[in-house]
């Protein structure tokens, strides 16, 4: 999907959310929370597609593995990072917060290994 | 009577000194193979023919050849440092529009991303650059070993070509030299750049910051390094002319004495002497260009590879500042001040040496 398609439904959700919350406000939330999916999905599949195009560039598997890793992290902010905002959105302040928390957590396992590796390749050149 | 009262004890000195004909003939040719066949890997696979040709020694050490190994060191290295450089950059523009998006939305969770990227990130420039590093100590590792193998060769040959002075100051160039290597080098240097690396590792995570300690560690070093260098260069190169100088003097009052005073064979004796002291400049010089060129072949890929990483590092810095992130730029800096001290410790130890062979190569046989 070309990039004006897209800003074109965005200004359309935005439009069809504002045009819900004058109806009664009851549907105006699902919107933007449909919206936010759909460019997530889309902001993702483009980073992958440049994390594609640099791995191409790697001539062994580490990098590659290491480029991979920074997608996973870039998709796991976005998604935190989106959701927190629907659920702020919904007047769920606690609820973002403990979103935000979670996906701290996640990034810190998914990055967990990596430190480790670094840690041990540290402590080899340390160790005189 | 009184002439042969003078013979006697000019023949005695003559036996002393004996050893500048019976080296010509016989000790060079095994110097030179000895050289040539204890040769360090990265020196014996730059040299073209050994250490035995002189021609090929000086097509080696040539402007236009070593023009050529520089810009074969320059393309050897280029591909994987420019796909490294391609992919850093391209992290670090993910990073910096991550970090903008995070910045201006979300800052609780952009200091857990601060950190996974730093980790990263240092990663991906230890696995695309350390190489240069581990070359770089080859290279020093190998110059170590040339030290040691030169030393004895280059005090034969001094000895050969009757450099007797010269041959103690050599001999303690190349002790000062083996010296420098081995304990500024290798035992102070090799060590300093993985206690840098470890630390600059270690500094990737978060709030660490060492780049203090490295900038100190890096400063003494360089001071100590330059002091020494300085120093022992300048009495090297003082006391090996002072020595050539009183060798020749006394080899040319001998050769007076044994022309004039000896009957009939006398100028014969002195004539031959020179022949082979001859000889022995001849082979002194092309073991000085063989060592020279043992050294400076292999430096040029080293330089090369570490010149490049440095300049990959600089721009890929200052991108980094112009995107406004600041832990990635850290971290370059950070490696890029490690590549700074191995070049200069590279191109330093290198330079000593090409310096000493030189001075070798350049000291005249005594009788000459």
């Amino acid at each position: 999907m070309s990039f004006y398609r897209l800003c074109g439904i965005c200004i359309l959700l935005g439009v069809l959310a504002i045009t819900a919350k004058e109806g009664g406000g009851r549907f105006a939330p699902l919107i933007g929370l449909s919206g936010g999916i759909f460019l997530l999905s889309h902001a993702i599949s483009r980073y992958g597609e440049v994390i594609g195009l640099l791995s191409s560039f790697s001539d062994n598997e580490l990098s590659s593995s290491l480029l991979s890793l920074a997608l996973r992290i870039v998709a796991l902010c976005i998604l935190t990072e989106v959701s927190a905002g629907i659920c702020r959105d919904l007047g769920e302040g606690g609820l973002a917060a403990r979103m935000e928390l979670c996906g701290r957590a996640e990034i810190l396992l998914v990055t967990l290994p990596t430190f480790t590796k670094l840690l041990d390749i540290a402590i080899g050149y340390l160790r005189v | 009577m009184k002439r042969l009262i003078l013979f006697l004890p000019i023949l005695l000195l003559l036996s002393a000194w004996s050893l500048p004909a019976s080296a010509a003939s016989e000790l060079p040719e095994d110097i030179l193979k000895e050289l040539s066949e204890g040769l360090p890997p990265l020196s014996a696979e730059s040299l073209p023919e050994g250490i035995g040709d002189t021609e090929a020694l000086r097509r080696a050490v040539g402007v236009r050849h070593l023009f050529e190994v520089m810009i074969d060191g320059f393309s050897g290295a280029a591909p994987p440092i420019f796909r490294t450089a391609v992919m850093l950059a391209g992290a670090l523009l993910l990073y910096a529009v991550l970090a903008s998006l995070l910045t201006s939305h979300g800052a609780g969770i952009l200091r857990v991303t601060d950190a996974a990227f730093g980790v990263l990130f240092a990663l991906l420039i230890y696995n695309g650059l350390s190489s240069a590093f581990e070359r770089s100590a080859a290279y020093l590792a190998d110059l170590g070993r040339l030290a040691e193998l030169a030393a004895p060769a280059m005090g034969a040959l001094y000895l050969a070509g009757g450099n007797v002075g010269s041959a103690a100051a050599g001999g303690g160039a190349m002790a000062a030299l083996s010296l420098i290597l081995e304990h500024l080098v290798g035992a102070a240097l090799l060590p300093l750049l993985r206690v840098m690396l470890g630390f600059l590792l270690v500094s990737a995570i978060g709030e660490v910051k060492t780049e203090g300690l490295c900038t100190t560690l890096r400063t003494v070093y360089i001071t100590v390094l330059g002091i020494f260098c300085t120093l022992t260069s300048a009495a090297l190169a003082l006391g090996n002319v002072l020595g050539a100088a009183a060798d020749s003097l006394s080899l040319r009052s001998l050769r007076f004495a044994v022309g004039q005073m000896v009957p009939i064979v006398g100028g014969t004796v002195a004539g031959g002497l020179a022949t082979a002291s001859a000889s022995v400049g001849l082979v002194r010089s092309t073991a000085g260009i063989g060592v020279s060129a043992a050294i400076l072949l292999p430096l040029f890929a080293v330089v090369a590879e570490l010149l490049l990483s440095r300049l990959a590092l600089s721009l890929l810095s200052t991108l980094g500042t112009l995107f406004g992130t600041a832990t990635p730029v850290r971290l370059l800096r950070g490696f890029r001040s490690l590549f700074d001290l191995c070049l200069a410790a590279t191109v330093f130890s290198a330079m000593l040496f090409v310096f000493i062979a030189a001075l070798f190569a350049a000291c005249r046989p005594a009788v000459l």
